[in-house]
């Protein structure tokens, strides 16, 4: 019996050693992405490669979070003592963490100032403020929203473009054949952060917020009301059930319906087959890059632009070092050929932050970009004039980042989409949950 | 039997029967017939069952580890579950032999003990095991997963070998320790090569719950790079360029090494489940 | 012979030491830190000490009506599930309690459902049930007209509750079906044989000589599916995440509001539900 527990600790003893010797390597930085694909996570890891061969002190531990999994992630790292140094997500995400006190805002400006914050939109930078001075995380790449629609069915029936409500109503009923599985538009119905970005753009249109310039609460607005009731309408011309993302791309690319509201990284999807790209093809329709056409300016009261920063950000921590390696890979990442490799991995969906890349032969060359043709630098230009509900009056809300990570928007919209109330009481119900979430 | 039989209550024999294996493999034959089709075909209506087109281009995508890295999460199920499915049976051959063979004050409480463990299903153990593991620095470690499958499954392991050593004649053992063999000697020499089947789909069933398994996986493992094959699935889900096809071929994939080591202990698995033989 | 029986038993105790240790150290040790944890409110940071609160959250819980919501649906979910595997597998054992060519293979397919990795599973039911493209969808609308239209299965809050209960069953009815047809082929034909001298029908069979034989087993299906579907996660969650059964429910508490003693609170309530639940169910309904 004796031998076999002598086995059993030294067999214990080798494995302890084993696992201890590994750590006395290089500094290691860990980076969370929401990129998940793994064409995308293959392109960070050349990015990581290169950077890793320029200098030998820091090592770069890439991990994917989905983007809705960020907050629980972040959490369960917590309670288990092991946070990332740097993140790339959100701007709604980023200033929550600001507003928990979770990011270190010197490291950030640290980094903006490095990069220069005159070349850098100050649309971007302005997204990702800190109420009490600098900034909450740097900006990295921003995408658009708005109606991509078919062109040549709208022509073929004589429709307006859909930049105004009554025209978005007016083909959507025209279109929407339930019996033959031909619906109007496909808008977000879900319990997700899709809803709450369709959405936005209809209430930004019509000067519908949720806080007024004091920031106090006022979802329950008359505007906000009639907005929710333009929005439950619409509804009724969509594909059966809650609808995310995933209805909006499968639906449009089989031809399903003739406009559904998406951010620019639906661009490779529609533009794939005109290139030479051998892999996966995304539309069923042919030649779908040419009848499509994308409507980012939605106008009622006021026009509307709708879109999303994402951004760097570094979590507090005590080692130095390693935040100082996040920070020279942050850096990195943000400058010349990297930086347009980085973007080039969706085309069109992911913008430069940076005029002086946007601007930049090597960025705009690119196989699907010039499928696109001129309706791509258009496309782009919205980024610098996005309309946001965190943002009023050159005023940041952190706040709205308890509301966002509990899909209150959503849920408002379900509740008049699955339970029939009406635009009022889901208005009033959305109005007490964000007051609870703020508390 | 099928002599006396009208032939009308054979139709309805034959009906039922279909009846019952088509709900039962529609959701296999939708799997494999999605995995097969080419993305034009996949959101075609109306829906059909043999692809027009049939493509392994899914597969080929699947494994290509450029794509998805299902390779990677492959390894890790591998390691997971055979690591578990193998520490485990070797504590439970040595547990269900104390159980079948040897007397102590207390055998009677331990092994009831053991068969409590039915009471306290996953869920109730993820937030303090999430806990411990945390303290313990395990959290986003493979060792964290082995060590909970371990546990899971010992119960069952126990269970059915327990049964299975007690139908060894006692007779032989005494002889061979009236020849001079230890304890030890008469598990290795004789009560092992006896239930050799036995403790094959023992490992087998443990295998595979390790395999399937994803509360714990989801709430221990961080890292792209220490995931197993559920987590790894449910992220294609939710990335944007996932196509049903692929989706499809991964579940394919996934389903398919079970089912095979399944068959190929079906008979004894079948055979010796009794209600301790299961936990879910 | 009585030191033989000392070492015996000292060896027993070495043999059982592993399986005590893994088992208390991972089950029994964790069901109590459990409850340590639900009387306190217990920080995100590991390295920050939990404050004891006593009852607060048991009384929080209590009161809260989304509690209540899922503890609803958890009911819904179990009982339905219950009768519908326990039914159909009976059925399915009755219909193949016969010789016939190729029974083997048969058997071998009906339980395939059962050993498929949930995760495969669920994702062949998802694009079973797509609200537009699914082959559920298509049958049961524009094929045999028995629904008035397309619905999202998987997503809506009112419907997803069907898919998931589908879904257990077909996964879950296979067990039921093995275990009763192991008892079925047990029963003594000579038990029919003098059955069918004195006459009795068909009926009269299955009521006065099948159903007894069979109570034993289906009484312990019935409670084992009980206790394990009380606790079924990953079947409802990688299905349809807008089903809150209350393991559900206690993951999200846990995993992405960070209420740790909430959850851990929660899922005390739960066990002490099902452990009532067992008392009862084996004192009053099997006599045991």
């Amino acid at each position: 019996m004796r031998k076999k527990a002598l086995v059993k600790i030294s067999l214990l003893l080798v494995l302890v050693f084993v696992f201890t010797a590994t750590s006395f390597a290089q500094t290691t930085v860990e980076y969370w992405t929401t990129q998940t694909e793994q064409e995308r996570v293959e392109v960070i890891n050349d990015l990581i490669a290169r950077f890793e061969s320029q200098q030998d002190q820091y090592q770069i531990e890439l991990v994917t979070v989905q983007e809705n999994d960020i907050p629980t992630k972040l959490a369960s790292g917590m309670a288990a003592g092991r946070l990332p140094q740097m993140i790339e997500v959100g701007a709604e995400n980023i200033l929550n963490l600001g507003a928990e006190g979770m990011l270190d805002s010197e490291a950030v400006n640290d980094v903006v100032n490095r990069i220069g914050e005159e070349d850098i939109y100050d649309g971007a930078l302005k997204m990702l403020s800190n109420p009490a001075g600098g900034y909450f995380g740097v900006p990295f790449h921003g995408w658009v929203q708005g109606i991509w629609y078919r062109e040549d069915l709208f022509e073929e029936r004589g429709l307006e473009p859909p930049t105004t409500w009554e025209s978005i109503m007016t083909a959507a009923k025209e279109f929407y054949k339930p019996e033959e599985q031909q619906y109007g538009i496909v808008i977000g119905t879900n319990k997700d952060a899709y809803a709450r970005q369709t959405f936005t753009q209809y209430a930004l249109s019509n000067n519908a917020r949720i806080f007024d310039e004091e920031g106090n609460l006022v979802f329950n607005s008359p505007e906000m009301v009639e907005t929710l009731k333009f929005y439950a309408e619409l509804a009724e011309t969509t594909p059966p059930g809650p609808n995310g993302w995933r209805d909006a791309r499968d639906l449009y690319l089989a031809g399903r319906v003739p406009m559904m509201m998406y951010s620019t990284y639906i661009m490779d999807d529609i533009g794939l087959q005109a290139t030479d790209y051998a892999g996966e093809q995304g539309a069923i329709i042919e030649n779908l890059v040419d009848k499509t056409n994308f409507a980012n300016t939605m106008k009622h009261k006021t026009e509307a632009v709708f879109g999303q920063i994402n951004g760097l950000t570094f979590i507090k921590s005590e080692d130095q070092e390693k935040l100082e390696g996040a920070k020279t890979f942050a850096e990195f990442l943000l400058t010349g050929e990297n930086y347009i490799d980085f973007l080039h991995m969706a085309p069109g969906g992911m913008n430069p932050v940076r005029p002086s890349i946007a601007n930049d032969p090597k960025y705009l060359e690119h196989e699907l970009l010039e499928v696109w043709g001129e309706k791509s630098a258009r496309i782009a230009s919205g980024l610098n004039s996005i309309g946001k509900f965190g943002y009023v009056g050159g005023r940041v809300f952190p706040e709205i980042g308890n509301i966002t990570s509990q899909f209150i928007v959503g849920q408002t919209i379900m509740r008049m989409t699955e339970r029939g109330w009406s635009a009022e009481r889901a208005a009033e119900w959305g109005h007490n949950e964000m007051q609870d979430a703020l508390d | 039997m099928v002599g006396k039989e009208s032939i009308r209550s054979k139709i309805i024999f034959v009906v039922l029967l279909i009846t019952v294996l088509a709900f039962v493999l529609i959701p296999f034959i939708t799997m494999i017939s999605s995995s097969l089709k080419p993305n034009v075909e996949q959101t075609q209506l109306p829906p059909k069952i043999i692809p027009n087109n049939p493509t392994i281009e899914h597969y080929q995508g699947v494994l290509n580890p450029e794509i998805f890295p299902f390779l990677i999460y492959f390894k890790n199920s591998l390691i997971v579950a055979f690591l578990s499915a193998g520490i485990g049976i070797v504590i439970a051959i040595f547990g269900s032999y104390s159980f079948a063979r040897l007397e102590y004050t207390g055998r009677g409480v331990i092994q009831r003990g053991v068969l409590m463990v039915y009471m306290f299903g996953g869920v109730l153990l993820v937030i303090p095991l999430f806990q411990m593991i945390s303290k313990l620095g395990l959290f986003d470690t493979r060792t964290s997963l082995i060590i909970t499958y371990i546990v899971q499954t010992l119960p069952v392991s126990l269970y059915m070998l327990g049964n299975y050593f007690r139908t060894i004649p006692e007779s032989i053992e005494e002889a061979a320790i009236i020849d001079g063999c230890s304890r030890f000697e008469v598990i290795y020499r004789i009560v092992l090569p006896l239930s050799a089947p036995a403790i094959v789909s023992v490992f087998i069933y443990a295998f595979m719950i390790a395999w399937n398994e994803y509360l714990f996986a989801s709430v221990f493992i961080n890292s792209s790079s220490l995931r197993t094959l559920p987590l790894g699935l449910n992220q294609l889900f939710y990335t944007q360029h996932y196509v049903w096809g692929r989706m499809m071929a991964a579940s394919v994939l996934t389903a398919v090494p079970v089912i095979i080591l399944f068959l190929s202990v079906e008979r004894f698995i079948t055979g010796g489940l009794t209600f301790g033989g299961v936990k879910e | 012979m009585q030191i033989k029986k000392d070492q015996e038993a000292k060896l027993g105790y070495w043999l059982i030491l592993p399986t005590v240790l893994s088992i208390g150290g991972l089950i029994i040790y964790p069901v109590f830190y459990n409850l340590w944890l639900s009387v306190h409110d217990v920080n995100m940071n590991p390295t920050m000490p939990n404050e004891f609160i006593g009852l607060s959250h048991f009384i929080n819980i209590l009161t809260d009506l989304d509690f209540w919501i899922s503890f609803r649906t958890s009911l819904i979910f179990t009982s339905t599930t219950v009768i519908g595997t326990t039914l159909l597998g009976l059925g399915v054992a009755l219909l193949l309690n016969r010789k016939f060519p190729g029974r083997a293979i048969v058997r071998g397919i009906i339980l395939l459902p059962y050993v498929t990795p949930v995760i495969s599973a669920a994702f062949g039911w998802k694009y079973l049930f797509n609200p537009v493209f699914g082959m559920f969808n298509y049958i049961m609308v524009d094929v045999l007209s028995i629904l008035p239209q397309h619905i999202n299965w998987i997503e809506s809050p009112r419907y997803a509750i069907f898919a998931v209960i589908i879904f257990n069953i077909w996964r879950n009815f296979p067990f039921a079906f093995l275990m009763i047809l192991a008892e079925l082929q047990s029963i003594s034909d000579t038990l029919y044989e003098a059955a069918e001298v004195d006459g009795a029908t068909i009926w009269q069979k299955f009521k006065y000589i099948t159903l007894p034989e069979l109570k034993f087993v289906i009484g312990a299906l019935v409670i084992l599916r009980t206790i394990w579907n009380f606790y079924k996660f990953s079947e409802v969650y990688l299905l349809s995440s807008s089903v809150e059964v209350l393991p559900v429910y206690i993951y999200e508490k846990a995993f992405s509001t960070y209420s740790f003693g909430e959850a851990a609170a929660i899922s005390a309530i739960l066990f002490v539900f099902v452990l009532g639940f067992i008392m009862f169910y084996v004192r009053k309904v099997l006599e045991w």
